[in-house]
């Protein structure tokens, strides 16, 4: 599904990815931790496409193509998905509207029918009330307002709805009360399957017991220092990041 | 050397002006002939701005001037003609049909038959009819109160005014729909239609308009200079949208003067799509307390296009309330001009205004200049102004792109929502929807 090859990616001349290898298969789903400013963030937005990283060496292959090679717009519609750490605020856009255009543009590129009003309807009802979110929300302005809960849900039903094949999730669970990291959970458990794959960003050993994750991956500095299955995050909760950064300093020395 | 209008008005607008003089040997008698030479009069003594004068600083108007206008043609269009005018009007909005071919009446496409609205030719009234007088009172004031010498230019070159009158208590069943077309064909055009429209106290009625010219594939010009008056009585709510579409190589300027008594309400929603040189000179002045005014713009600039909106609003009085808000697009090598000015004088305690302007450049060579000004000489006020001037936010692009969206897709999402104001400000129905079909038309063009 994706290969990330010693993937090196600057920012004004500062590195912040120094050399990231990833490999992740079909129907697997992983997790990055790492503590704050490690690169996390800037490793989903490079694989979803933004340009304010310049990419200085190494590889990143998508389904057997190169991924940096294509622009945001196509690889969402080749199936990546990044939900945002800080999902952006639009005033005057409507989400109803929002969400019946990104259905629509993305059914069109994939070569099925576009949805009619009503059958659009039936599909946002359905999706919003597996997710707990109340239909009102279609009413108001994308995430304008919104509660730090409300977007990170509004993300997820966004990825719902786009049907990804690689879903890049940036600190979804951040901000979200217990009921709604039970929701959300499970909203992304129901769309495991083997041919869709996550990449999941979180602080929160928490979210993998909903989530249960085949590979954590630590990443420090711009590196992945240390991988594991799902216990090294349990054993990271324990022993906190020092414990990995010592260690991968003693491989290093 | 200066260009000849800085230096006096062109002779050929005299010559169009003693033209239609002759023209109208056989309505002599007519007293608005005695304020069209009056007009005539003020113009040629005033002259044409200049960029000197700080209100035309950034609108040069030598292009506009640079052409031999011909009148146009007194008789009424041809069969062609007629059914294209036709094709003009929303067919699909229920409405009363006013059409100006040239800036003159078409009355075979003209129909207002409702019982309470009044609709007249100026020369068809009598000089014993009060109506007449009234309209010839308010427009001389008008003239003699003015240093706008294009209402002199309007008057000096009007061949019939025409009269609205939605009379007292009368709310009207349809909304009223009025074309004004402009035709130029082998020599420039000037067009100059005068409308003097009064709402009677505790009336209420809705009027749409829209400016259209023949396709640019042509040398010559139009240049519409319309005058329209407007009179809101005592409790009258009147609303007025205008969309402006005329074709690349015209010109237009646009002069609406209001005037509000008692607990009145005026909207304006002054919309901008096309043109090479627009100007939009609008003035209301409150006359009575607790009136409400809103004066909303919306312009959609690209390639040469120059956008130029000079509002002036005048708080005269106490306890009144305003909300002025333009909002724009520019494109290209696009200009945009906003120069609002609110006046609160020292009687206007309790007075409650707004003004703000917002414009989005998407392109890195277009320009915006913009001036809100307010003046306040009461202090029991609640009064705010600004403006800004943004480029398309990245990082919104990025969310919308990461969406599946194109970049143009995600332009016009952007552009729609930074207009939002202004469609939030109407009233839903067919006047909203025709605007919004053109906004996205055109935002759609100039991607
Ligand atoms: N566009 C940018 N311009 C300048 N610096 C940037 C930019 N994007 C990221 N950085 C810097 O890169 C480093 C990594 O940032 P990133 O957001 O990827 O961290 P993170 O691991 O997601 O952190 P957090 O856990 O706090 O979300 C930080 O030092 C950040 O300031
Ligand atoms: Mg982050």
């Amino acid at each position: 599904m994706l290969k990330i090859k010693d993937l090196r990616v600057s920012v004004e001349d500062t590195e912040i990815l120094k050399g990231v290898n990833l490999e992740i298969k079909p129907g697997e789903v992983h997790a990055i931790m790492g503590p704050n400013g490690s690169g996390k963030s800037t490793l989903g937005f490079v694989l979803a496409g933004k340009d304010d990283y310049e990419v200085t060496s190494g590889s990143v292959e998508y389904q057997g193509q190169d991924l940096l090679d294509l622009s945001p717009d196509e690889r969402a519609r080749d199936g990546v998905f990044l939900g945002f750490q800080y999902p952006v605020e639009i005033p005057g856009v409507s989400n109803s509207n929002f969400l019946k255009m990104i259905i629509n543009s993305i059914r069109k590129s994939r070569g099925q029918e576009e949805l009619d009003a009503l059958a659009m309807l039936k599909l946002l009802k359905e999706k919003l009330a597996s997710l707990g979110m109340d239909t009102n929300m279609l009413k108001r302005s994308l995430n304008d307002g919104f509660s730090g809960g409300e977007k990170k849900r509004n993300e997820i039903l966004q990825m719902a709805v786009l049907d990804p094949k690689l879903a890049i999730l940036d600190e979804t669970d951040s901000g979200l009360d217990i009921d709604a990291l039970k929701v959300v959970s499970d909203g992304v458990n129901s769309m495991r399957s083997p041919d869709r794959s996550f990449l999941i960003i979180t602080h929160y050993q928490r979210l993998l017991n909903y989530i249960v994750p085949d590979f954590v991956h630590v990443l420090v500095d711009g590196k992945i220092v240390k991988s594991g299955d799902k216990s090294l995050a349990l054993e990271l909760e324990d022993k906190g990041y020092d414990w990995v950064k010592k260690e991968s300093s003693e491989v290093m020395a | 050397m200066l260009p000849k209008y800085q230096t006096e008005v062109p002779q050929h607008f005299k010559a169009l002006f003693d033209q239609l003089g002759r023209q109208l040997n056989g309505q002599k008698d007519h007293h608005f002939q005695e304020l069209r030479i009056k007009g005539g009069k003020n113009l040629f003594d005033m002259g044409f701005p200049t960029t000197r004068n700080e209100d035309y600083k950034y609108t040069a108007l030598g292009r506009v001037f640079n052409k031999e206008y011909q009148l146009p043609d007194p008789k009424q269009p041809g069969p062609e003609m007629m059914e294209e005018l036709r094709g003009l009007f929303n067919s699909e909005m229920d409405s009363h049909r006013i059409c100006f071919y040239n800036g003159q009446l078409v009355s075979e496409l003209t129909e207002v038959n409702e019982k309470g609205i009044g609709f007249f030719r100026l020369s068809d009234l009598s000089d014993e009819d009060l109506l007449n007088g009234e309209v010839l009172k308010h427009m001389d004031h008008t003239l003699s109160q003015t240093n706008n010498p294009f209402l002199h230019l309007n008057t000096a070159l009007c061949r019939e005014p025409l009269v609205l009158v939605v009379d007292k208590d009368h709310r009207a069943s349809k909304p009223i729909q009025v074309v004004y077309h402009y035709s130029a064909n082998d020599s420039d055009l000037i067009a100059n239609p005068q409308f003097f429209v009064i709402a009677r106290e505790n009336s209420k009625f809705s009027m749409i308009e829209k400016h259209t010219s023949n396709p640019s594939d042509r040398e010559v010009a139009v240049f519409a200079n319309v005058f329209q008056r407007w009179i809101t009585e005592k409790n009258a709510n009147v609303d007025h949208t205008k969309i402006q579409e005329l074709s690349e190589n015209d010109f237009i300027i646009h002069n609406l003067i209001a005037s509000q008594e008692a607990h009145s309400h005026f909207y304006a929603l002054t919309a901008d799509l096309g043109s090479r040189i627009t100007r939009n000179n609008l003035e209301v002045h409150l006359l009575d307390s607790h009136t409400q005014t809103d004066m909303f713009g919306l312009f959609i600039g690209n390639a040469n296009q120059h956008i130029d909106n000079q509002t002036f609003l005048d708080h005269a009085v106490p306890h009144c309330e305003s909300r002025e808000w333009y909002k724009g697009v520019l494109s290209g090598k696009s200009r945009g001009v906003f120069n609002g000015k609110v006046l609160v004088r020292q009687d206007a305690q309790k007075t409650n205004a707004f003004q703000q302007n917002n414009t989005l450049l998407s392109s890195d060579h277009a320009r915006m200049d913009s001036k809100p000004q307010l003046e306040i000489y009461a202090d029991d006020v609640k009064c705010s102004h600004g403006a800004t001037i943004g480029q398309m936010d990245d990082q919104i692009l990025f969310y919308l792109k990461s969406r599946g969206l194109d970049d143009d897709q995600a332009g016009e999402l952007v552009k729609v929502a930074f207009l939002a104001e202004v469609f939030n400000s109407m009233d839903e129905g067919a006047i909203k929807n025709t605007l919004a079909g053109k906004v996205l038309d055109k935002l759609r063009e100039i991607q």
